[in-house]
């Protein structure tokens, strides 16, 4: 747990005191008027009409057509269509950077020729790639996991390599000692010291992973969200549009919150200093 | 008949090449030691001599230049699963439970899990850690760590049990409970132990022989016998004789100390 930094200078009022509020209460209450007063703020210049209401909607336009498209029907069969090409993205981008970090670390001679690529392409906008991935892969499901998979594999695979070759060198001489073989000392030295690594590069990966999503959506195929995305905006119903990204913006929230308590759970055996 | 030493060194020499130089520093000589069966025999000498070197070439983690080592009479390869080593400080894996730790030995022998559960808690009972088996090593303190280190060396049954330096990183009071409660249980298993050390008072108390070694290159100085009787209490280190033994041993190191550091500032640090 964070802890927030004392309120500073509380003015000594005399007469009547104001209520004092708690390091957490008063974070609470600075948040939430942070969210609050943005959407007022926004829902008030929308009525005011001080922009052009069809362009920027307003945050009650928002709400009413999430409600419309959520009790519409269609909007499911895209969301799942989206889902699943996640899903599958993410698991496939999981078990395959594992599985090159783990080589690259384990072995210095597959880290001589894996490294180059890896480095290169981690620092290569995927996106530069999409044009010619539609070209040759085309539009369907595979092509797009295929495109999630760029976008999200290379955080894993580097930060499984880091930790792998971080092993202590103590621990892999306790098990060479008790003569544990290679398989073993994978298992029960090498991944547990690296699965703090892994959950890491799993947290860049989900941002990296939507993004591909939207991306290959976006430029390709007839389902998804990233193609209710571009049908709304050439449609210019801003509001859906809107709700959309919003959607998306809970998905990548809640996928790093099922990400951090898989980490909280490794508190157990490695307690955090702060 | 003299009776096979339990452990045979002969003729041990180890060399390393310095890449830069494409020269080899000697870091043990022509080195040759026998431990009996249930000795206890602790080698000294200033740091930097090869102590820790040659306990690893005995473990099997680095291969000597020549030389040979025997265990009964056997080379050393084969029989080498029969070894447990405690390593100085914080060798437990911190993923494990005290209790899978212990067991760890076991577990690479392809020992059945029920079997490990077995052997484990009698061992945890014997290092006063069985209200501790299910917790993580982090929340052990330093002594209890090291006590955690020597049950999971002894839980394979070792032959011979090596240790390096296993007190270094306690704190002096909690180091001298710990050799008395590890001569304890050395009585009551009466493994043969090789037993490293820098400190001359820890090597006399616990030890049946002290080996003391020379700055690098490594050498035998002297092979002392230990003739005070067992079970010692810790009072013996005040006992004349005992100090005596100990001033003896600084004479014989304090030369070598002066030297391992004059190389070691020569060799800038």
């Amino acid at each position: 747990m964070t802890v927030a930094p004392l309120p500073a200078n509380v003015p000594r009022t005399s007469g009547r005191t104001a209520p004092r509020l708690t390091p957490r209460q008063e974070r609470l209450l600075l948040r939430t008027i942070g969210v609050v007063g943005f959407l007022v703020v926004w829902e008030l210049a929308a009525r005011l009409h001080l922009y052009n209401a069809i362009l920027l909607s307003s945050p009650s336009a928002v709400i009413g057509a999430g409600f419309g498209i959520m009790t519409s029907g269609t909007v499911w069969r895209h969301l799942w269509a989206s889902a699943v090409e996640l899903a599958a993205g993410l698991v496939i981008s999981t078990v395959v950077g594992v599985a090159i970090g783990v080589a690259a670390g384990w072995s210095r001679r597959v880290n001589y020729v894996l490294d180059p690529w890896l480095t290169i392409l981690n620092a290569t906008p995927i996106v530069a790639l999409v044009p010619l991935l539609i070209f040759l892969l085309g539009i369907d499901f595979a092509a797009k996991v295929f495109l999630i998979v760029l976008f999200s594999v290379f955080p894993i695979a580097l930060n499984t390599l880091v930790g792998v070759e971080g092993t202590a060198n103590r621990y892999l001489g306790v098990a060479r000692t008790y003569r544990a073989s290679n398989a073993r000392i994978l298992r029960t030295v090498v991944m547990p010291g690296t699965l703090p690594f892994i959950l890491a590069g799993l947290h860049i990966a989900v941002g990296r992973a939507l993004v591909g999503l939207v991306v290959a959506e976006l430029v390709a195929g007839n389902e998804g969200i990233g193609y209710l995305l571009s049908l709304y905006g050439v449609t210019l119903q801003t509001p859906k549009l809107m709700f959309l990204v919003f959607v998306l913006g809970l998905t990548g929230l809640a996928l790093s919150a099922a990400v951090g308590r898989v980490e909280r759970r490794l508190e157990r055996w490695r307690p955090v200093r702060r | 008949m003299i009776a096979q030493p339990k452990l045979a060194i002969a003729g041990l020499q180890m060399e390393f090449l310095r890449r830069r130089t494409s020269s080899s520093m000697v870091v043990i000589e022509n080195l040759d030691l026998d431990i009996r069966d249930h000795e206890f025999v602790t080698i000294v000498g200033p740091s930097g001599c090869g102590k820790s070197t040659l306990l690893n070439i005995v473990n099997g983690l680095l291969s000597p230049t020549s030389g040979t080592i025997l265990i009964d009479g056997a080379p050393a390869a084969a029989r080498r699963s029969r070894l447990g080593v405690v390593f100085q400080d914080a060798s437990l894996f911190p993923w494990f439970t005290v209790e899978r730790n212990v067991g760890y030995g076991l577990e690479c022998l392809g020992t059945p899990r029920s079997e490990i559960r077995a052997r484990v808690a009698p061992l945890l009972e014997m290092v006063g850690l069985s209200a501790f088996g299910s917790h993580f090593p982090h929340e052990l303190s330093g002594g209890m760590q090291q006590r955690a280190n020597l049950a999971r060396a002894l839980a394979i049954d070792p032959e011979i049990l090596l240790m390096d330096e296993p007190f270094a990183a306690l704190d002096a009071q909690t180091r001298e409970i710990m050799q008395s409660e590890l001569l304890s249980i050395w009585t009551r298993t009466h493994k043969t132990v090789l037993f490293i050390t820098h400190q001359i008072s820890e090597a006399i108390y616990l030890s049946d022989r002290v080996i003391v070694m020379s700055a690098r290159p490594g050498r035998i100085l002297a092979d002392l016998h230990i003739p005070f009787d067992r079970p010692r209490a810790l009072s013996i280190k005040r006992d004349p004789e005992f100090t005596a033994a100990e001033e003896h041993i600084w004479e014989l190191l304090e030369a070598q100390v002066r030297s391992a550091l004059e190389t070691n500032v020569a060799r800038g640090g």
